[in-house]
């Protein structure tokens, strides 16, 4: 996929991950691939970022003798997603711009 | 590699971060190749999954400030500009308190430098005045004059006068527009220094 495109989508997938059940790095890369190619690299500062711009929040858990962080999602996350939707419409019309044969 | 030889050299990488953002990044590799350990994979997979260290280190230097924009609203942009607060080391501030009598003294120097450019425009202002009143009374002065000849000449160079005086009032506006914006322009750029603006 275009660079361009992804980096705009990331976020959002990101968050979509999280959106039913807090998850962890790990599994959110894991969850994420099957749709859009994501390494733990690009995760990272994605997370950061989400968790600067406070769309999510981050806590640790014991987990067989070391800590594991898990990353919830916010309102402010939920908003995110919910602008997406609406920003579909537009993306669906410059899709048909672009494709327009005449 | 090893786990901890990644471990080891992340650490490496990010000596230069502040060390809670160093201590952050390393963890976060850390626990992923943990996960992928229990999900399977040898310790020398799970390494080899998170990338190269090549692949790591370009990313710190993409991601300058792993701390990303705490200023930024718009997290679905794609360029994140990176606010980079210079912060003074020690020694420079003893520098500029020890150097002070240097410094200040120049600083003196150039504003009355610039304040002398002022003194040039208001000068020169006040030769346009003079050579419009000249000019203005040369008229009288003219048409009170027996010899035709004269009267002539004394008209003439009095109305010259006045135009020139005219033509020079505009031109001296100018000039001081001109020297109000070259001030401001490098008051900004002066401003621009000490802000460090990466733009």
């Amino acid at each position: 996929m275009d660079i361009q495109l992804k980096r705009g989508l990331l976020d959002v997938c990101v968050l979509s991950s999280i959106k039913n059940e807090d998850s962890y790095g790990y599994k959110i890369v894991r969850d994420i691939q099957p749709y859009i190619s994501i390494s733990e690299s690009t995760l990272y500062p994605i997370l950061r970022r989400l968790e600067s711009a406070e769309m999510l929040t981050v806590y640790s858990v014991e987990h067989n003798g070391r800590l594991r962080k898990y990353y919830r999602i916010n309102e402010k996350g939920l908003e995110r997603l919910r602008e997406f939707e609406d920003e579909w419409k537009e993306i669906e019309a410059v899709r048909n711009y672009i494709t327009r044969t005449e | 590699m090893k786990k901890n030889e990644l471990l080891m050299e992340l650490r490496r990488l990010t000596s230069h971060l502040p060390q809670e953002e160093a201590d952050r990044f390393t963890q976060y590799y850390s626990e992923i190749i943990s996960d992928a350990m229990e999900d399977g994979m040898s310790e020398e997979e799970a390494v080899a999954s998170v990338g190269t260290i090549e692949e790591i280190s370009a990313y710190i230097k993409e991601n300058n400030n792993i701390q990303t924009d705490l200023n930024s609203k718009n997290v679905g942009t794609v360029e994140n500009t990176v606010n980079k607060k210079k912060d003074l080391p020690v020694w420079a501030i003893v520098l500029i308190i020890i150097g002070f009598p240097i410094w200040f003294s120049m600083l003196c120097t150039a504003f009355s430098m610039y304040m002398t450019g002022w003194a040039v425009i208001i000068a020169l202002f006040a030769a346009v005045l003079a050579l419009f009143v000249s000019g203005i009374i040369l008229i009288p002065a003219a048409v009170m004059m027996q010899d035709f000849a004269l009267l002539m000449v004394m008209l003439g160079t009095g109305i010259f006068c006045i135009g020139l005086s005219l033509m020079g009032f505009v031109g001296m506006v100018k000039l001081s527009q001109l020297y109000v914006k070259a001030t401001i322009f490098l008051a900004k750029s002066i401003a621009g220094i000490f802000k460090g603006d990466s733009k």
